[in-house]
């Protein structure tokens, strides 16, 4: 991961590392260092004089009412406002305490003992009570980002088998991003009581199963209402379910979608330093690397729609940066006729990636007198006139004094 | 209404007969002069509006050199006007008003051309 590799597993009781072996060894075949502890342990701490000792936090955990040791909402939420990830799953039963958490990130959950039904996508399950339901990953139900869902094709995928919780979000907040909805026959509600007509406001697509958070501050919050989803059980029943929670995990530890740039440079068309302060109507050219990861290393990112502001209060010069193979990002264009302190701005949001924001200011002056053309064409008239004002003078003087 | 036209058209003949004849040479020649700095100044300011005023510095020069003349050139007319002296509301002297209107043009220029730019 591009962020370390030290990951603190929260779990309701330690059983579970076996019952959700698989999802642990594939982070752990990853690189990851796990360390499990049970939520309710009085030895639990995610910092050390100071320091955080861990990276990554998994919550598997819905039913604890009350994290042991040093671990609580306002210590995770700091967590995550020093740029760690989260990964939190929920289930029907889930706490105050987990709801609390997901409450921060823009992420309400349904009322306690509600699941997510769909009569017409069900799963297999012991029970047939319709709680357990089964997504097929389509442009209607899966968020359509390779960066965070994976780019396994959409034939090849099998069905998400889901039980749980529903949840929503605020979608278009920009931060806010859902990862698996429900369909438009899915709803939430309790389904050992009878319906009423205010069962539930959460029905159709804005059942949101999982969610995401990206902060300003680049830390990922992953939310998912069933945490059977990660459990090996569903893994082994012919779903998609490991390949996706492992897609999941992968954006939300920091293995994808981190950008960052270097070597910015700017300068004028045929020199190669900046110089102090340009001039107006200059032609200069703005270069950026920018590069991804991939997992293991960085490599050259390429995309077509990073744009560079040149901007004085409002944006004078909006372009496109042109990629290149080796992640150079170019631009080219002159300064406008208005002098004054500029910036160079590259804000790129794009849903997956982290944010990348580029500020460098520059000032940028007026032509000095001896940058002007001495006479100026177009105040050809008025010089004229001038002269001709003079000579008129001069000429009606003799006159004057010549006539009686 | 074709009283009014007649009206006004007698009035135009009398008034130009009478400028043409009851007065002096001097001031013809004057308002000959001053015409034709009108006209320059309505010229220049036309080609300000339709090209634009780019080197304002220069527009401006070029545009109040001839409503300077115009003015200095005016107040050249009254104090030349015999007309003038009788009624004493100008004073009447020739020789020093053309040395002013020639001084006061030539500083009022050599500003301008500074400006000109």
């Amino acid at each position: 991961s591009a962020s370390g590799n030290n990951v603190l597993v929260l779990l309701d009781n330690t059983a579970m590392q076996q019952s959700y072996s698989l999802f642990f060894n594939q982070l752990k075949d990853r690189g990851y260092k796990l360390n499990f502890f049970s939520a309710e342990d009085p030895s639990l701490t995610l910092t050390e004089y100071g320091e955080y000792l861990y990276d990554h936090l998994i919550i598997f955990a819905p039913t604890v009412e009350e994290f042991g040791g040093l671990v609580d909402v306002p210590s995770i939420l700091d967590f995550i406002d020093e740029g760690h990830n989260v990964l939190l799953a929920g289930d029907s039963t889930v706490s105050d305490l987990s709801r609390e958490i997901a409450s921060e990130c823009g992420i309400e959950f349904d009322d306690e003992g509600t699941y997510v039904l769909d009569h017409f996508h069900s799963g297999q399950s012991d029970v047939a009570d319709h709680t357990t339901v089964s997504i097929s990953t389509s442009e209607d139900t899966m968020l359509q980002e390779p960066v965070i869902t994976g780019s396994k094709r959409q034939s090849d995928r099998k069905p998400v088998l889901f039980k749980g919780i529903a949840h929503t979000i605020k979608e278009g907040n920009g931060l806010n991003i859902a990862i698996l909805r429900g369909y438009d026959t899915t709803y939430s509600s309790n389904p050992y009581e009878p319906i009423k007509a205010t069962s539930t406001s959460i029905m159709g697509s804005n059942t949101i199963l999982v969610s995401a958070l990206q902060a300003r501050n680049n830390a990922r919050v992953v939310v998912s209402g069933s945490i059977q989803m990660f459990s090996d059980r569903y893994f082994t029943s012919s779903s998609d379910n490991e390949y996706l929670t492992a897609e999941i995990s992968k954006w939300c530890f920091k293995e994808r979608g981190i950008l960052r740039a270097h070597n910015l440079t700017h300068h004028r068309i045929g020199e190669t330093e900046p110089p102090q302060m340009y001039r107006v109507r200059d032609e200069i050219t703005y270069s950026v690397v920018i590069e991804e990861f991939d997992g293991k290393q960085w490599i050259p990112f390429q995309s077509h729609n990073v744009q560079l502001e040149f901007t004085m209060l409002d944006p004078y010069v909006r372009t496109f940066l042109k990629p290149s193979t080796r992640g150079l990002y170019t631009a080219t264009f002159t300064v406008p006729d208005v002098y004054g302190v500029y910036s160079f701005k590259v804000n790129y949001h794009q849903i997956g990636y982290s944010t990348l924001s580029l500020k460098t200011i520059q000032s940028v002056r007026p032509f000095r007198h001896d940058e002007y053309e001495r006479f100026i064409k177009t105040a050809n008239p008025y010089y004229t006139s001038c002269i001709s004002m003079l000579v008129g003078v001069f000429v009606l003087f003799v006159f004057l004094l010549f006539t009686k | 209404m074709t009283d009014i036209r007649k009206l006004s058209i007698e009035i135009y003949k009398k008034v130009s007969n009478d400028y043409v004849q009851t007065t002096p040479k001097k001031l013809k020649l004057i308002d000959v002069y001053l015409f034709y700095v009108a006209l320059t100044g309505v010229i220049q300011l036309l080609y300000a509006i339709r090209v634009g005023s780019f080197p304002f510095n220069s527009f401006l020069s070029g545009f109040i050199s001839t409503i300077g003349s115009f003015v200095l050139t005016v107040s050249l007319r009254m104090h030349l006007n015999p007309k003038n002296a009788e009624k004493e509301r100008v004073p009447y002297r020739p020789e020093r008003a053309i040395a002013d209107w020639l001084f006061c043009n030539i500083i009022f220029h050599f500003t301008l051309f500074s400006f000109l730019g």
